[in-house]
């Protein structure tokens, strides 16, 4: 096993698009949230009427961040295919599950390091920021900070999510094989649903898009104010909605991939 | 049109290194013209710039006397293979070659005409994703007939053919040279080329090394060479290094001597009384021919190499 | 020659195309997501809007606004009334805002209230009427049956109006003396009784109030008054009475929309009054008097499939293009046809068309399955009028999305071409797409609208066949669809142009 993942690390560390892909995510997710933040101004948004959820919205920028890690993700799998090479992987480690776990630790392993760069990034950005917009702690906006529970478990919940993006990215990447179906795929499941669920008119299916689609599910858990009406599942029952989604993908990736010729 | 390749003072540098150094060249009709050189030679890369594919930073490649980005319909006038495996898996063979039709003009029924001489027919309808690295090197040929051209170009064309499909490909280049048709072929290594070329253009590094028909190569590398078959090994040596000539030897009882005439070396045995069993002008093998003229090539790139 | 030429490579890449079953496949994917999805929502939503409206149906059976504070008498047949306006405005010492958040922004006012003169079919809110006023903001309008709007001089300051009834034309005149007239227009409103109600009115348009914060739209409406002063109230020929009755001709309430609907709809709707004193009206009046459509769009509704086969259509696009530097296929193509931009616009050319065609089919077809399911699940008349395939709205609303998901698949085509390669290409185009709509979501109102006015996501504009509104929650109701479908032709020749220059400079 040590050797195996020793093999897949020096693999993904060794193929440039790999730090590429991680410098995109971080930087996305800083940027789009710092950009988010920016915009805000509190003279159009001032209490008791508007409340805004300024954690949430400078963690707004892990949508964008999530597609390089999606990428990532599925190039850790599908370029094997593309040119053969999983022969050369599976004749040097012929246990096939083996092969799989070791791709899953690396390619979650440098995830959870960028996202909590992206994370920690996104959060600093928008302390700058937000008070030179007028969110001050005069005006009902402590600045934010990790120390406030719900920020804390934003900020938790968004680094997790990220990590479940890779791995439902990776089992993605093993059952479908080719890398443009890979990366449609994975981005439909994850963009698309919240598009539908602003399209659709009524409400009860709304609440259902909201509470079973993966991203909208998963990022439940940067909310951080008026919770109860502005939420459609729990904080960590949405990120295991995510769960399920990768874990589903994972389970028949491994069945497929231990039984598939390669 | 005249069925030429016209290759004057081309350059083409990749990020600093060199891969075309100031080649000039031209390809007769009529003739299979080898064209020759290690791996990294640039015998790829000149074939891009013919086909217009790359531009040179300097020079030009004319094809019929004309640049080829200029051709109206250029699968009627050059017909190419460059990497047979640049096929779509997912089309079949058929419809490769009727996009390219189309895109030419050409008519639908030259597809089949050309599937049939290539005996790719019974595969037509399959997907080229499933076709072995013959198959996919009769598909790639196909492409380049399809057009009827009278200039032909093909880039490594036996690797990964076997043997029947070797000769089966040194066949269809000789006929279409003596169809008059001018053939441009390109191999790393020049035994290939022994029974196909008629004149063979030799590149090393970017540079022109050779540029001269086969006849006169080989005469050149065995100008002056004898060889001698005799039992007596030493003495014979010794003789004729003491009369001035090279002596080296190939087997226990074979030698070559460079520096003397057949009848010189004759009349020197037979006063000296060493009995030989024969005695006969050595004929050079093309590789041999090559590797003589490549020698200095390689030797300036080990310097080079150093001097870096 | 050059055609022939074009045609070929037409030909050409429409081979390359067709020929790979994987993409023939997806293409068929993309119909069938689009088309699909769409039934699949219209059989899953419903409204009550019909039940529980806050409007009522108009002459022509659309729903519509009709509340004003009307002073009348009858008139039979034809006749003309005259009126000088001295002042209009809102009352002064308006009671403080009683509701609607405090940093929301007031929405721009339509022209359909103010204070003028009316015919109308009785007092029922409404009825077919014709009126000529003026509106605080838009200035003189002739307007009828809560769908005509005739523009007369700008401006809400004081004016003589006069309005004439001959047979079914009402003709509308201003004038700022009372001696020189000049003629706003002329209307015909068909269902006018012969002896109709015929007056003076003020209106006001309720102001709307939108909040815009993470993850929620909401929308206050906040009932308003005007106050006016005439006086030289003159009805000439045809009154058979000499006394005025002052109505409230007023809406049903609706009741508040959904969780994330309206907030503080406030209070009762303001009751009007009349005043007056030696000729002078000092009348004081609510409510707007024109169209009051949901903003569901039922159109749109039949589409939400799009967005499904817009994935399918990018991976397609994509593929089209970097297929060709897979394996180095590039080489043939350009071996075959050298020049180089020739091929790209030849491909977009094809692209575009096959993409155009089955997107036009789908869109199609999911409107025709979709809208007799909407109106089985409460989408119907009056709320929401028929809409058939021949309605100009709907026709341009097919054609323009159809073009919008055409374009996608040629930027992405384009996008293909610049990276050459799947993945980065794919989730370029997606996000460019889809993600200034997630994000636009969360955003204030403003930065929103700046989103999607330069991004691909204004292209979903391209679905809505009601005019553009701010107060939905979806991002791109705030553009026109016209504005979407430009911003996405822009970015798409910008890609083309783009990969056009590198191609030409790039070796094969």
């Amino acid at each position: 096993m040590t050797r195996t993942l020793h093999a897949e690390w020096t693999k993904l560390r060794t193929v440039p698009s790999t730090g590429w892909l991680l410098l995109a995510a971080v930087t996305a997710t800083v940027l789009v949230g710092y950009a988010a933040t920016g915009t805000l101004d509190i003279q159009h948004c001032q209490a008791p009427w508007c409340y805004e959820d300024t954690t949430k919205l400078s963690l707004v920028g892990v949508r964008l961040g999530q597609a390089a890690i999606v990428i990532l993700a599925v190039l850790a799998v599908t370029p094997e295919y593309g040119t053969k090479m999983i022969k050369t992987t599976l004749a040097a480690t012929p246990d096939r599950l083996t092969v799989l776990a070791s791709k899953l630790i690396v390619v979650t392993g440098v995830t959870l390091v960028a996202a909590v760069v992206g994370v920690l990034g996104s959060l600093l950005a928008a302390r700058t920021v937000l008070p030179g917009n007028g969110f001050t702690s005069a005006n009902g906006y402590p600045p934010l900070s990790l120390g406030d529970d719900l920020t804390m478990r934003a900020a938790v919940g968004t680094v997790l999510y990220l990590a479940l993006i890779a791995v439902l990215g990776v089992g993605v990447g093993v059952l479908v094989r080719d890398t443009a179906g890979a990366v449609t795929t994975v981005l439909m499941l994850l963009y698309a649903s919240p598009v539908l669920a602003l399209l659709v008119s009524d409400p009860r299916w709304q609440h259902r898009i909201h509470r079973y689609s993966p991203m909208d599910a998963g990022l439940t858990i940067q909310t951080t104010r008026d919770i109860a009406t502005t939420t459609h599942i729990g904080a960590w029952a949405g990120l295991g909605m995510l769960a399920a989604y990768a874990a589903a993908a994972l389970v028949a990736a491994a069945l497929v991939f231990r039984v598939r010729d390669a | 049109m005249s069925p030429t390749i016209e290759v004057c003072g081309v350059r083409k540098r990749y990020r600093g290194t060199v891969a075309v150094d100031g080649l000039t060249f031209t390809v007769r009709a009529g003739e299979v013209t080898g064209f020759v050189g290690p791996n990294g030679a640039g015998k790829s890369t000149t074939m891009r710039i013919i086909l217009g594919l790359d531009a040179p930073d300097e020079g030009d490649a004319l094809v019929g006397g004309r640049p080829y980005r200029s051709l109206r319909a250029p699968l009627t006038q050059v017909g190419a293979l460059l990497d047979a495996s640049a096929v779509h898996p997912g089309r079949k063979a058929r419809d490769h070659l009727l996009w390219l039709a189309h895109s030419n003009g050409i008519a639908r029924r030259r597809v089949d005409e050309v599937l049939d001489q290539i005996g790719l027919a019974s595969a037509a309808r399959r997907r080229a994703g499933g076709f072995s690295l013959g198959m996919q090197q009769r598909l790639g040929i196909a492409a380049a007939l399809l057009g009827d051209p009278p200039v032909l170009m093909f880039d490594e064309p036996v690797n990964g053919l076997d043997p029947d499909g070797i000769v089966w490909i040194r066949g269809l280049m000789r006929s279409l040279a003596a169809e008059g048709r001018a053939v441009f072929v390109s191999s790393h290594l020049m035994s290939e080329l022994q029974d196909t070329a008629d004149h063979l253009i030799v590149i090393g590094r970017g540079r022109l090394i050779a540029d001269t028909s086969v006849t006169k190569l080989l005469a050149t590398a065995s100008k002056g060479r004898v060889e001698v078959r005799t039992l007596r090994r030493t003495e014979v040596m010794t003789l004729l290094a003491n009369a001035g000539a090279t002596v080296a030897a190939i087997d226990a009882e074979t030698l070559t001597v460079d520096g003397l005439t057949g009848e010189q070396v004759a009349g020197l045995l037979s006063s000296a009384g060493l009995a030989f069993s024969e005695l006969r002008s050595h004929r050079a093998s093309l590789e041999e021919a090559y590797m003589e003229l490549t020698r200095d090539a390689v030797e300036f790139s080990g310097n080079g190499e150093r001097a870096r | 020659m050059n055609t022939l030429q074009e045609f070929r490579l037409l030909l050409a890449e429409w081979t390359k195309l067709r020929s790979v079953r994987r993409w023939m496949i997806t293409l068929l994917g993309a119909a069938a997501l689009t088309v699909g999805l769409s039934v699949l929502a219209a059989n899953g939503g419903t409204t009550d809007m019909n039940d529980n409206p806050n409007f009522v149906v108009g002459p022509d059976g659309t729903p519509v606004a009709d509340g004003m504070q009307f002073v009348h008498q009858p008139i039979t047949g034809d006749g003309t009334i005259t009126v000088r306006i001295t002042s209009l405005g809102e009352p002064p010492n308006v009671r403080p805002p009683s509701g609607g958040p405090e940093g929301a922004q007031k929405l721009p006012k339509g022209p359909w209230a103010g204070a003028g003169l009316i015919i109308k079919d009785g007092t029922r809110s409404g009825s077919s009427y014709a009126a000529v006023l003026v509106n605080p903001t838009h200035g003189v309008r002739l307007q009828s049956d809560f769908t005509t709007d005739l523009a007369g001089s700008p401006g809400g300051g004081p004016r003589w109006l006069r309005l004439t009834r001959t047979g079914e034309q009402i003709t509308g005149y201003e004038s700022t003396d009372g001696a020189a007239w000049r003629q706003v227009g002329t209307v015909t409103v068909p269902h006018l009784p012969q002896t109709a109600q015929i007056g003076v009115f003020v209106s006001a348009e309720p102001e709307l109030l939108l909040q815009r914060s993470a993850g929620s739209t909401s929308l206050g409406a906040r009932e308003v008054r005007n106050v006016a002063t005439f006086d030289n109230l003159q009805l000439s020929t045809g009154g058979t009475g000499t006394s005025w009755h002052s109505d409230t001709v007023t809406m049903p309430r609706a009741e508040p929309e959904g969780p994330d609907g309206e907030v503080g709809k406030g209070g009762n709707q303001p009751m009007g009054s009349t005043k007056e004193a030696d000729g002078v009206y000092t009348i004081t009046g609510s409510g707007k008097i024109g169209p009051q459509e949901p903003p569901d769009d039922i159109v749109q509704i039949s589409l939400i499939g799009v967005i499904a086969g817009l994935m399918a259509l990018i991976a397609l696009g994509v593929l089209f293009a970097t297929s060709e530097y897979r394996r180095d296929m590039i080489r043939t193509t350009f071996m075959a046809a050298p020049r180089r931009g020739r091929v790209l616009a030849a491909k977009a050319i094809v692209l575009g068309t096959v993409v155009y065609l089955t997107a036009l089919a789908s869109a199609g077809t999911a409107f025709v399955i979709a809208q007799p399911m909407l109106r089985e699940h409460g989408f119907a008349p009056p709320a929401f009028p028929k809409q058939s395939l021949t309605d100009p709205a709907v026709v341009r609303t097919l054609l323009l999305t159809a073009a919008f998901m055409a374009a996608v698949a040629v930027f992405s085509m384009a996008v293909g071409t610049l990276m050459r390669r799947s993945a980065p290409a794919i989730t370029t185009a997606v996000v460019l797409v889809i993600l200034p709509i997630i994000i636009g979501s969360l955003l204030p109102l403003t930065p929103t609208r700046w989103l999607m006015h330069i991004t691909l996501a204004g292209g979903f504009a391209t679905q809505r066949a009601k005019a553009p509104d701010a107060t939905l929650v979806e991002p791109w109701s705030m553009v026109s669809p016209w504005a979407g479908i430009a911003t996405v032709g822009a970015y798409t020749l910008g890609a083309l142009a783009l990969a056009w220059w590198q191609l030409r400079r790039r070796d094969a």
